[in-house]
């Protein structure tokens, strides 16, 4: 058994035993012992196989394993146990044989995000932008409700969430549409442009991640412009083998309860993972009793913020064949979830609404449900030792509703007669298609020429509006290419051309008009307000791209320089939407004369890594021709629970920032580091900052590795301090937020229980139960302040 | 390099902005004020801008919507929100706004350009009942007692917003209300 995760080398202490007196048959058996090459117990429940042949034994408790009845010849044999660094031996089997296997523990490696160049599976480095490596240790380590929320404690991503339950991801400040989630080739299209809406990814279901910071619309088209989250495939292990685990969590702040079991399983070229995912969570507690709002102190009853229970059932399934020539990967996963949302955070709060309803894992009206299914296809292609095709195809269809008791300002609008209490539901069919071309791959010059397009159709229903259907089609065409200048030195630029068509389902509102009209309202207003989306036919074109270089005189310094432009699509929302986004309390209305938003920006990336001294400073610049944004036109809107009309503008803006990290190893155990992450957004055509800013933040934690003895080998501490800095840089009408300083405390360690390797991981959160608020949180407006303290603990039981 | 464009930019941006939003003060009506249909709600407002205020909106409606449940209960004060007197069947929630226009045409003057001003002696009439086409067919009918959201909305000139909401009770007997 092997620890999947963490990357194994082969450094074990090994002796054979002489050949035992030879035997007239040709037939002989290999038997040995495995141990700890520390403290010299045995490791029993090793895997161990044999090769070829695909023969797979256990060792038995005394970790003593034997195979019988092996022909003489040439043998790989290699043993695999948890928490140990994989050995394999080559054997020339001319008699019985008897073996001591020494196991090296794994150096327990602390979870930071590795620093290395990208491998993307086309092969080498393409752009020279910052990018940050994400290991399945390092998920478990920062573990939270969800992926985003996971993803937000590396320097410069932050998460926008909706309570404990949603999120969606910020990289430097970009957000909702602007930031793409790119899952094994493909573009996840959801909901994102939607405020309350969380992006649907089981993060357990995520082997490895790579952060990509800077524009990368020359990779993947539209809305890849503030970067891209990409997953990666899982790896797959050369032997033949089955294996599994179950992790199962716990966290007190939401009392949250979930279970993820995988199971997978490599046969010759065929390799098969399922996994099933169920979480359940009931209101989060916050260190306050009361919410000030406006001239209110709402009541807070237990601390518990009513109604932000959640749960999500997940499942996914993968599949590869490699062969030779040819490679391919078939992945399937449904995400299912359903989110209780504050009441208060519909609607104007008021206390009646806040009663405790007597149970706290209960998700009552106002609720969201959402499912995404998803198909993949990945498949390579080798034409001949340097080139290969490459083909993506994917089949996503997301499925969001909002359900909130039939309610409306409209008193001739009257319940629908099925799913009355259906307010908002969205229905988003996307089909992808990517081909690559990958030329004189390892060369000085390599080259990929790639073709991708996209098909996404949106239906809408509910009793409310808020989005139109739409139907988007576009389709982009590459150039990437790499030159090794010399041994130290990589230039690296691209194209792309792009081209989308949008069509904009228009509404007219029957039953908004017959209220304006019985307001008394004229029949230019009426139409004004009633026309809740224009019909709409728009074609966009684009051409972007990027040069760049990256530089490494010597294995302990890097740079990286990159230029580029990215582009952005406007969406159905920013296009045609007119009326109250009932979570915003805000009237927006779309402007069908967007333009493709434009932005350029500059990044560089420099990296130290010294013997005990590791820096990196990846600072950027952006300047965007037509930056999309509401602005408020200081006209009321005449609709109830809302002011000013929003519109959707267009304008100059300027962004910088970067971060900057620091690690330091003490000693061997030892290591202290720090991070900061500062961004800088301004709109040039009135010099506000732009909305939704991340705050400054500093990170630094002391963490202390260790190997015992026993039960309990390999360890390690962490103590984590966050200091967040007030946020005074807002846009018109956000609120500025405080900062804050929170403590975090994290322990895993890895445990032999009766043969078996046990990791536990736990972590608490804001151990102070500080009040604090998130600029970025949906409820910031309300005041709510964030989940208090969290003590959580996820225990991974390998099979 | 970057980071020195960056802290140029932010020395450059001296140049003001105004990030107050203006200041609302209602006056009238009391939290909580009771009104019977057929009447009129004195309304008295004070804002107040650190550069320039721009106008005002007024909007009443009703604080029935969206939640799971009622419950008559008191807390910190305020109240719930569920309360009828009449089935909610036959009658309709009473939903109004006004902007600063409707009120300059009564001869207030507007708050445009000025640092402070009070709207003060204002009646909003509350009427007796709603009329309503269902089908095709007109019909009068009475206004759904309970509590109300009374909302006042101000904007400054560079469209800072700010509003304050608070609940007035309507009801055609209002002495069944109790504090």
């Amino acid at each position: 058994m092997r620890l999947l995760y963490t990357i194994l080398f082969l450094t074990a202490g090994l002796t054979v035993a002489l050949p035992q007196a030879q035997h007239t048959t040709k037939r002989f058996a290999i038997s040995g012992f495995v141990h700890d090459g520390e403290n010299k117990t045995s490791l029993s429940a090793s895997t161990v196989s044999l090769q070829p042949g695909e023969r797979h034994v256990q060792a038995d408790g005394d970790g003593f394993f034997q195979f019988v009845e092996v022909d003489a010849g040439n043998y790989l044999l290699t043993v695999n146990f948890l928490g140990y660094e994989e050995m394999s031996i080559p054997l020339l089997l001319v008699s019985d044989t008897l073996l001591h296997l020494h196991l090296q523990p794994v150096p327990f490696v602390l979870p930071e995000v590795a620093v290395s160049t990208y491998r993307n599976h086309s092969g080498g480095k393409l752009a020279a932008l910052p990018v940050e490596e994400i290991s399945r240790d390092y998920l478990i380590k920062h573990n939270a409700t969800n992926f985003a929320q996971t993803l937000a404690s590396v320097a410069g991503v932050s998460s926008m969430d909706i309570g404990a339950g949603l999120s969606k991801p910020i990289i430097r400040g970009f957000g909702f549409s602007r930031v793409a989630v790119v899952d094994r080739g493909i573009v996840q299209q959801n909901q994102q442009w939607g405020a309350d809406h969380g992006l649907e990814i089981d993060q357990y279901d995520v082997d490895y991640v790579v952060v990509h910071k800077g524009p990368m619309s020359l990779f993947h088209g539209s809305d890849a412009m503030g970067g891209v989250i990409e997953i990666l495939p899982p790896e797959v292990p050369q032997n033949d083998l089955f294996w599994g685990d179950a992790t199962l969590i716990g966290k007190s702040n939401n009392d949250l309860l979930g279970a993820s079991v995988v199971a997978s399983k490599k046969t010759g070229n065929l390799f098969f993972r399922g996994r099933i995912t169920a979480q359940s969570y009931g209101d989060y507690r916050m260190p306050s009793d009361t919410i000030e709002y406006l001239t209110w102190k709402l009541p807070v009853h237990d601390k518990r913020m009513k109604n932000t229970a959640g749960r999500e059932y997940n499942l996914s399934f993968s599949s590869n064949y490699a062969g030779e020539k040819f490679n391919s990967w078939l992945h399937i996963s449904h995400i299912n979830t359903k989110n209780g949302f504050f009441p208060g955070a519909h609607g104007i709060p008021s206390p009646g609404r806040l009663e405790p309803d007597g149970a706290y894992r209960n998700i009552e009206f106002p609720y969201s449900t959402s499912t995404h299914f998803k198909l993949v296809s990945n498949s390579e292609l080798r034409i001949s030792d340097s080139g290969k095709m490459q083909f993506d195809f994917g089949y996503q269809t997301n499925h969001r509703e909002e359900l909130s008791q039939f309610h409306t300002h409209y008193s001739n609008q009257l319940p629908p007669v099925n799913e009355p209490d259906l307010e908002l539901q969205f229905k988003l069919d996307t089909h992808s298609a990517n081909v690559r071309y990958v030329m004189d791959e390892g060369k000085q010059w390599s080259k990929v020429f790639g073709l991708s397009t996209e098909y996404q159709h949106n239906k809408v229903g509910g009793y409310s509006f808020l989005l139109p259907g739409f139907d988007r089609f576009s389709a982009g065409a590459f150039w990437l290419n790499s030159y090794k200048w010399n041994e130290n030195l990589t230039l690296m630029g691209g194209l792309r051309y792009e081209t989308g068509k949008l069509t904009v389902d228009g509404f007219y509102d029957p039953v908004l008009e017959a209220y304006l009209v019985m307001q008394g309202y004229d029949d230019e207003q009426v139409d004004l307000y009633a026309q809740r989306a224009a019909d709409i036919n728009k074609t966009f074109n684009d051409i972007s791209g990027s040069v760049g270089f990256s530089f490494v005189p010597d294995t302990g310094n890097s740079l990286q320089i990159n230029l580029g432009s990215s582009f952005r699509y406007p969406g159905a929302n920013e296009l045609a939407s007119n009326g109250v986004h009932h979570g915003a309390f805000r009237h927006e209305m779309g402007n069908s004369g967007l333009e493709p938003e434009k932005g350029y920006q500059i990044d560089l990336d420099y990296q130290h890594t010294g013997k005990k001294v590791k820096i990196r400073v990846s600072p950027f610049a952006a300047w965007f021709s037509n930056y999309i944004y509401l602005e408020p036109t200081g006209d009321w809107s005449v609709l109830p629970h809302t002011g000013q009309i929003y519109r959707y503008t267009q304008a100059e803006a300027f962004m910088a920032g970067g971060e900057l990290k620091v690690a330091y190893d003490i000693d061997g155990s030892w290591r202290l580091s720090s991070d900061v992450a500062y961004l800088y957004l301004t709109n040039l055509s009135d010099n506000y900052p732009l909305p939704f800013s991340p705050p400054t933040a500093i990170t630094t934690n002391l963490a202390y590795a260790g190997v015992g003895k026993g039960v309990m080998p390999q360890f390690s501490l962490e103590i984590e301090n966050r200091w967040v800095m007030a946020q005074h840089r807002i846009a018109k009408n956000e609120e500025r937020t405080p900062g804050t300083n929170l403590w975090n405390l994290s322990a895993q360690a890895q445990w032999q229980v009766g043969g078996r390797r046990v990791i536990t991981q736990f972590r608490t959160d804001n151990i102070f139960n500080r009040a604090y608020l998130n600029h970025l949180s949906f409820y910031r407006k309300l005041n709510a302040p964030e989940p208090g303290r969290n003590i959580q603990l996820i225990l991974k039981i390998p099979f | 390099m970057v980071f020195m464009g960056a802290s140029v930019l932010i020395a450059c941006e001296k140049e003001h902005i105004d990030d107050q939003k203006p200041v609302i003060r209602v006056i009238e009506p009391a939290e909580d004020e009771a009104v019977t249909p057929g009447n009129a709600l004195h309304f008295e407002v004070m804002f107040s801008d650190n550069v320039a205020l721009a106008s005002y909106k007024v909007s009443i409606h009703g604080a029935f919507d969206g939640h799971t449940h009622s419950h008559n209960s008191t807390t910190n004060g305020l109240k719930d929100d569920g309360i009828t007197t009449r089935v909610a069947t036959d009658s309709v929630a009473f939903e109004k706004t006004w902007l600063e226009s409707d009120f300059i045409a009564l001869g207030e003057p507007p708050i445009t350009g000025k640092k402070q001003a009070t709207v003060k002696h204002l009646h909003l009439v509350i009427p007796e009942t709603v009329s309503r086409t269902v089908n095709g067919k007109a019909e009068e009918i009475p206004l759904k007692e309970g509590h109300y959201h009374f909302i006042v909305y101000c904007s400054d000139e560079s469209g800072q917003e700010s509003f304050v909401a608070q609940e007035i009770f309507i009801s055609y007997d209002h002495h069944e209300h109790l504090h």
